[in-house]
């Protein structure tokens, strides 16, 4: 933590009230986000007990999918299949495929719009994303369980949305307990900040003392895990509907269904609230500058899932090959990079905690020498170097050597030729111009940050796995000897558990079996 | 008596095996050796490129080296050994470095472009891997990928696993040399969706590498000719559990001999550092922020009465003996910010912080110093986390040195790692981290008591 967000935290406890950490928001909040919240029964991968979503703040107007008793498949698929089949309504629009020039000729087809969803913490979306989304991704192939195609769509869907979650600046997929803690301290701990009902009490404020107030809200539970005395009272009525479905009894499943969705609906609604809550605080910071090109990125990322969409359902490998597992961080280190640039030039708060840390040369401009010529090292010619000579007015760590921004235009890369306590001097080496039409000039105060990000094109990545990165071949088929067939092969890279596809079908079904057999996985 | 024939022998006995190892290597095979601090990695480098390319004159040898300060070092090591090997440095669209521009001449060719015919020419390319996947990216596009026999990477431990993938399909077979105690290569994005994958992207490239051909010949270099054998067996034992080796000199070979008496509280330090090579200053237990005032000033303290008293090294490159100047003494902590607060320390004090090294563990990888002075990552700290703990680091801080090493923590450390065991989140299939970052600490906070000047 930086002195800054410290000095921020002590600021946030003392007042009672969260501190704005930026002066603008990083990300985008789309007009009709999707909010999802969700109840997940405790002990259980993926077995929703409820999940409430809509587009509307008012929960009255949101969906709600209620498994009564989420270990019996029926049940738990009865909601799943309910919401996968809204959630791809909600997305059809955004799949439509429309075809727009290219630059320099052609065309292209681009995703006609790109959705937003929004959950109210970050295990939320995990939960969404990678445990439910990965449990439904799979149906419909081989002898899984007989499912809608709209849930096999929700399984690829979701999929996408939780591998796209990890990039860097990324607005698809948004949980607020993140965004709002992105955007304003507390004077609680991060693992405090993690409960979305505390964390708004710090930024709305309570009526009351708040330190009396949290340790209530600290109880409300916003999913995916309940809070356990809600389901401890919950549990009895879960029974009583098993008991119904056993006994052949449908007064007694009615009763019991409603009597848990009624429970469900109350206490997902004040999730759902909280959630559009959050949203509403965020709508009301301004948006930073670079804000639409990342927004733009996702866009463009979706229009790629898009048109995937528009043959088939997308399928995804259990694990990453190689090429796309290096692929992928690359590229999200790259984004990790430019958001880093972005944020701080877009948000003086960002900058001047940057300036804190000592990662600025801040000052006077003394003297600017635009007549410096140098010869560039590798070149023949001289060119233009002008060197900027600058009084400190705040102290920097950086060092003489290292490469700077000039904070008035990012395009004006300096190199620090010299530093000491009062003074330092930088060689303007790229975008002479640039420097020419930002105005600096002596006596002006300046402020150049040590953010260099890579400008140029990225290589080209691998498009085949190298030596390095497998077995040899004759490692493989000796390991393999008389089974070479396609999926055993597949099977070397996927990291699939150790088990045949026959003995996986041997194993207990939650849920596909009566209710005396002993229970198993849950696929 | 003096070390140097061994040193000789051992480089070239080592030169032969590995050369005879590449030379029996098939298509898709690799050779690696590793060499704990100081072992003459750099040396085993150049005299194997040397030696497999005046064996095969038609050999053009690529040389994958981690960042440009390693490349310009390595070439100017080839070119001091061996000025006739014509030498090709590719360098980035931003120029070559001041160092090489001062070394150019006859049989060093400075270039950007990997065809150029200068560059063809050399027996030896010496770049960053990252310029080598720009390399293979450009013929990659032109669809006319052309392998090279061998490669010798350097300091292959601190590469990371994609950084290899990006370049592998170059190299026909590779050489590769490193030293495994070192901090890991690193990524700040979440890697957890790659756990357990052999190839994991954000793994160290010889994990992959060793993980797909497990039967690849690894050698191992015995002796550090950089630590004293004061320091030789700690670090041995604390962050090379699996390997063994000794330190190249004997007791008594060198020595530190410091001018002046004793006036103040520091000179106990540097007296003790000097005669038992290890000092550990512990200065009252307190939670702390990371740019600890007290640590730093103590730091910069023990730099400037260091530099006041002067001395003489005495040591097997030097046995007449020569003066201590500030070049000779590094400063050494875990977090930028840490640095800026030595400096400033220093500034304070009237020493000029550019007249020695004070740099952060990460940024003193494979330097050498007689005397470093080390900044402990847990000093003042309320939790350890898997950053502090990390035994590459440590490793790092506490190898750097020829003669002397002095620590300053605060107390409590131990303590906090005894509240502080591995709490990290085990994943499937993921391989154990050796040596563990909590044990090499417990070991070397043991092995600093019996140095402590109160």
């Amino acid at each position: 933590m930086s002195l800054v967000d410290l000095v921020m935290a002590a600021e946030a406890a003392q007042s009672g009230k969260a501190v704005r950490r930026t002066a603008y928001r990083h990300q985008h909040i789309a007009d009709r986000a999707l909010v999802v919240v969700a109840f997940n029964l405790s002990g259980e991968a993926a077995a929703p007990l409820g999940l409430m979503y809509g587009t509307d703040s008012d929960p009255a107007k949101a969906s709600l999918a209620v498994s009564a008793e989420p270990r019996n498949r029926e049940s738990r698929f009865a909601a799943i299949n309910q919401f996968a089949s809204d959630f791809v309504k909600f997305l059809a629009p955004h799949l439509v495929l429309k075809t727009e020039p290219k630059k320099g000729g052609g065309f292209r087809q681009t995703a006609s719009s790109t959705p937003q969803l929004i959950v109210p913490n970050r295990s939320t979306r995990s939960y969404l994303g990678t445990r439910l989304g990965r449990s439904l991704r799979y149906l419909g192939l081989g002898d899984t369980h007989d499912v809608p195609e709209e849930t096999q769509w929700t399984g690829a869907h979701l999929s996408w949305f939780a591998e796209h979650s990890n990039l860097p600046g990324q607005s698809t997929f948004l949980a607020m307990t993140e965004s709002l803690s992105q955007h304003f301290v507390t004077g609680q701990s991060a693992l405090e900040d993690e409960n979305l009902a505390t964390l708004l009490a710090w930024i709305d404020g309570v009526p009351g003392d708040l330190l009396a107030e949290l340790e209530d809200l600290e109880r409300r539970a916003y999913g995916p895990v309940p809070n356990p005395d809600w389901e401890r009272k919950l549990e009895p009525i879960v029974k009583a509907y098993s008991d119904g479905l056993r006994s052949d009894d449908a007064e007694k499943t009615r009763v019991a269904f409603e009597r848990v969705e009624k429970s469900v609906r109350e206490a997902l609604a004040e999730a759902f609230e909280a959630t559009h809550r959050a949203i509403e605080i965020l709508r009301g910071v301004d948006p930073a500058a670079s804000v639409a090109s990342r927004w733009g990125n996702d866009h463009w990322e979706w229009s790629d899932h898009a048109r995937r969409s528009a043959k088939e359902i997308p399928r995804f490998a259990k694990r990453h090959d190689p090429l796309r597992a290096a692929r992928t961080l690359q590229r999200w280190s790259s984004a990790a990079d430019a958001l880093e640039t972005d944020q701080a030039f877009d948000d003086p708060l960002i900058m001047a905690r940057l300036d804190a840390e000592g990662r600025c040369v801040t000052g006077t401009v003394d003297s600017i020498d635009t007549d410096n010529k140098e010869v560039k090292p590798g070149n023949k010619k001289a060119s233009a170097v002008p060197l900027i000579a600058v009084s400190l007015t705040a102290p920097t760590r950086l060092l003489a050597g290292e490469v700077v921004r000039l904070t008035l235009d990012r395009r004006v890369r300096c190199v620090l030729r010299s530093i000491d306590d009062s003074s330092a001097t930088l060689a303007v080496t790229a975008q002479v111009k640039a420097l020419r039409e930002s105005g600096l000039g002596t006596g002006d105060e300046a402020m150049f940050v040590g953010l260099d990000p890579w400008e140029g094109m990225d290589p080209w990545a691998p498009d085949e796995t190298p030596w390095t990165h497998r077995a040899s071949l004759d490692e493989t088929t000796s390991e393999l000897a008389g089974d070479v067939d396609d999926r055993a092969v597949a099977a070397v890279d996927d990291g699939a558990p150790d088990m045949t596809l026959d003995e996986l079908g041997e194993v207990t079904l939650v849920g596909a079996v009566g209710p005396d057999d002993e229970p198993g996985v849950v696929l | 008596m003096t070390s140097a024939p061994d040193f000789v022998s051992i480089n070239a006995a080592f030169t032969k095996l590995v050369v005879d190892d590449i030379k029996n290597a098939r298509r898709d095979e690799a050779v690696l050796v590793e060499a704990p601090p100081g072992a003459g990695k750099s040396s085993l480098t150049v005299s194997v490129a040397n030696e497999l390319t005046s064996q095969a004159k038609a050999l053009r040898l690529p040389v994958v080296t981690q960042t440009n300060e390693q490349a310009d070092d390595l070439v100017l090591s080839l070119r001091s050994k061996h000025p006739d090997l014509e030498v090709a440095r590719l360098h980035g669209g931003s120029g070559p470095s001041a160092a090489m521009v001062a070394a150019a001449g006859p049989g060093l060719v400075l270039s950007s472009d990997h065809d150029d015919q200068d560059v063809k020419r050399a027996r030896v390319v010496v770049t960053t891997a990252r310029k080598w996947e720009f390399v293979r990216s450009k013929q990659q596009r032109d669809g006319n990928i052309r392998q090279y026999e061998l490669a010798l990477i350097d300091e292959a431990y601190q590469m990371r696993s994609d950084a290899l993938l990006g370049i592998a399909g170059l190299f026909e077979r590779l050489m590769c040399v490193g030293d495994p105690g070192q901090l890991d290569p690193f990524t700040t994005i979440d890697d957890a969706l790659w756990k357990g994958l052999q190839y994991s992207p954000s793994r160290t490239a010889m994990g992959t590498l060793r993980a797909f051909h497990p039967n690849i010949p690894a050698h191992q270099l015995p002796t550090s000719w950089r630590l004293p054998p004061s320091a030789a067996a700690i670090v041995c034992r604390a962050f090379y559990p699996f390997s063994s080796f000794d330190a190249g000199t004997s007791d008594g070979q060198r020595a530190i001999t410091l001018d002046g008496h004793r006036k103040t509280e520091d000179d106990d330090v540097l007296d003790l550092a000097a005669s038992d090579g290890w000092a550990y200053v512990e200065l009252p237990e307190k939670l702390t922020v990371r740019t600890d005032t007290e640590v730093a000033s103590r730091l910069a303290r023990l730099v400037q009465r260091l530099l006041d008293r002067g001395g003489d090294v005495v040591d097997e490159l030097n046995p007449d003996g020569r003066r201590i100047t500030s070049r000779d003494i590094a400063v050494v902590a875990a977090h930028n910010d840490q640095v800026h607060s030595v400096r400033y320390a220093l500034t304070e004090l009237g020493v000029d912080p550019d007249s020695l090294v004070v740099s952060t563990a990460n940024k003193v990888q494979g330097r050498e110093y007689q005397v470093v002075l080390v900044w402990h990552p847990l000093a003042g700290r309320r939790d350890a986390t898997a950053f502090h703990l990390e035994a590459g680091r440590m490793c790092v801080m506490l190898s750097r040195h020829r003669h002397a090493c002095v620590v300053v923590g605060r107390a409590g450390a131990d303590r906090l790692l005894e509240e502080y065991p591995d709490a990290d989140p085990v994943f499937l299939d993921e391989p154990e981290k050796f040596p563990d970052g909590w044990e090499a600490n417990s070991l070397v906070l043991h092995h600093l008591a019996k140095f402590k000047v109160a």
